[in-house]
């Protein structure tokens, strides 16, 4: 059931992202777009960039980043009534993201697979060439899911492993396991030493 | 440098080349499209309820025709017939022509019909008259059925109580004492109350709460009131204390008929035998036992068989069934008579003795 829901996701997110809008519509969305709540239009000018970024190390496609950014903010939209009282609606926004991206980094290795078996080369997002430290994306795409949203989430964003943890929807301590590995698989395929003791926490 | 430095240096760099968003643009498009699936998520619900609606309401209407009964006309409508003791034995008859359309049986006497018009109740004699049993027969589909039989034991007469749930009937035992019994529910008859005399002629009131009841000793007769509790899981069953008893002695106490208001009863009464010359009239009293009051004062050899008190006249006379000849019921005839006596019209001169006729002639 998840899977056709997401295939119905993934197909609308293809029109939001790529259909431009005519100039009327525009101007309409513009105009209704006034009566949107304020608070929910400034959680995602302060929220959206950051989020795609996150993503891209996630899924490693900035257009799908993007489109996965924006079903999270629909959802978030969608639910706005509710999530809106929160303390931190910026926080279930990205719960949603997270878990969007990583079922569809999850269909992507099944896609990637399947082409491979029909000989079919990978393609790359044009706008993902000439991105620096080939050897550092390329490591990092080797990574499971789950241990890329973390090296993300951890490193980039710089949070706790408890709101990491919270984030993915694991435990803390499962949390260290998945940075745990992937440190020492990047460590490994980037030659670089690594410490028993990452934030505290001993591996 | 370490896994840890590298990757938040090698990250860092890699977000800051990351391509830049269009987040005007984006916000536009999380909106429209957070719009349109609301209105096509409106529009799904709605057309879901408008389709849940229909096939519930499909349902009902499907379930409704499945529960219908199906509606198999008779042969004849029940209310149109009157049962008459003939020559030939017991009939329903149309009163209109005067045809035959049921004949229980050749010996069948003493007829009372269900509320409904539907089934009729009535005694037949053994060959020599040791003893007499209940019968009831589907007005429409003729089927009978014996509902009460013991050797030696008598019936008298029935009546149905006005739900038609039970049917209530006299019996006469061997040692001259008589009972009333109820069939119920479909079950055998149970005794409810044990008489003193010769009861016969039960009547429910119109509300079902009392059984009036004729009773013979010797030439006089009663009128005894048997209140009664209706209770679904054991049937009808007496309440404490004997019968009232609410008139009499008077000759030859038979037919009752229970006014609409179940204030007052209708009765027939008169000589016994059969010989020339004998006289039976109508007679009415109050539920409470006063104002016994003979209505008629017929010329001898005028006998009034039966009475049924019609419900749907302000002035509430009496149907009654009459033959004025004395012992040749070939000229016995159904007749209205007014409240205070006086004869209306003729209504019915089927030349026999018509002995019921309530589904007939139901105001």
């Amino acid at each position: 059931m998840d899977d056709d829901g997401d295939r119905i996701i993934m197909g609308d997110m293809v029109s939001v992202s790529r259909r431009t809008p005519p100039v009327s519509e525009m101007l309409s969305v513009r105009t209704s777009a006034r009566d949107e709540s304020r608070e929910f239009r400034e959680i995602f000018q302060a929220t959206y960039p950051r989020l795609v970024r996150m993503l891209w190390f996630v899924v490693h496609d900035h257009e799908l980043a993007q489109e996965i950014a924006q079903e999270a903010f629909i959802d978030l939209h969608r639910q706005w009534r509710t999530v809106g009282s929160y303390d931190r609606p910026d926080l279930w926004v990205r719960r949603v993201a997270l878990r969007k991206a990583q079922r569809e980094a999850a269909r992507s290795v099944r896609r990637v697979h399947a082409e491979r078996q029909a000989a079919v080369p990978e393609t790359a997002g044009a706008a993902d060439t000439g991105l620096p430290d080939p050897a550092l994306r390329a490591a990092l795409a080797t990574l499971p899911t789950m241990q890329r949203a973390v090296v993300a989430l951890f490193y980039l964003e710089d949070r706790p492993m408890e709101e990491v943890a919270d984030l993915l929807g694991c435990s803390t301590s499962t949390g260290f396991v998945h940075l745990h590995r992937a440190r020492h698989r990047l460590a490994a395929l980037l030659s670089e030493p690594v410490s028993e003791e990452v934030d505290g926490h001993v591996d | 440098m370490s896994i840890d430095a590298r990757l938040r240096e090698g990250l860092a760099m890699i977000e800051h080349q990351l391509p830049d968003v269009d987040t005007p643009t984006a916000y536009d498009d999380v909106i429209t499209t957070g719009r349109t699936r609301a209105r096509r998520r409106t529009a799904v619900i709605a057309a879901a309820a408008a389709t849940v609606t229909a096939l519930a309401l499909a349902g009902l209407v499907a379930l409704h025709q499945d529960r219908k009964p199906e509606i198999v006309a008779p042969p004849f409508s029940p209310v149109d017939l009157i049962a008459a003791e003939t020559p030939a034995g017991l009939q329903l008859v149309d009163p209109r022509d005067g045809s035959e359309r049921f004949a229980p049986d050749k010996d069948g006497t003493y007829v009372s019909w269900s509320p409904d018009g539907g089934q009729i109740a009535y005694v037949v004699p053994a060959s020599d008259d040791s003893s007499r049993d209940l019968w009831t027969a589907s007005v429409t589909t003729q089927v009978k059925h014996r509902v009460a039989h013991c050797a030696g034991c008598k019936v008298v007469a029935a009546d149905w109580s006005p739900d038609g749930a039970d049917l209530a009937y006299t019996v006469l035992l061997p040692n001259g004492r008589s009972e009333l019994r109820v069939v119920a529910g479909g079950a055998t008859g149970t005794m409810i109350a044990l008489g003193t005399g010769g009861w016969g002629w039960p009547q429910w009131s119109p509300d079902g709460t009392t059984i009036a009841l004729g009773e013979e000793q010797g030439a006089r007769g009663f009128i005894d009131l048997l209140p009664v509790d209706r209770s679904p899981l054991r049937g009808p069953t007496p309440k404490a204390g004997p019968p009232q008893r609410i008139a009499g002695p008077i000759e030859g106490v038979k037919r009752l008929s229970w006014s609409p208001d179940g204030r007052r009863i209708a009765f027939t009464a008169g000589a016994q035998d059969m010989t020339p010359g004998f006289t039976s009239d109508l007679y009415v009293v109050n539920a409470d036992g006063s104002g016994t009051r003979q209505l008629t004062h017929s010329p001898t050899g005028t006998r009034i068989f039966a009475v049924e008190w019609e419900t749907g006249n302000p002035d509430q006379p009496f149907l009654v069934s009459i033959a004025e000849n004395g012992v040749d019921y070939s000229e016995a005839h159904l007749a209205l008579v007014s409240s205070d006596g006086s004869r209306v019209a003729p209504v019915y001169a089927g030349g026999s003795t018509v002995k019921a006729f309530r589904a007939a002639y139901r105001f």
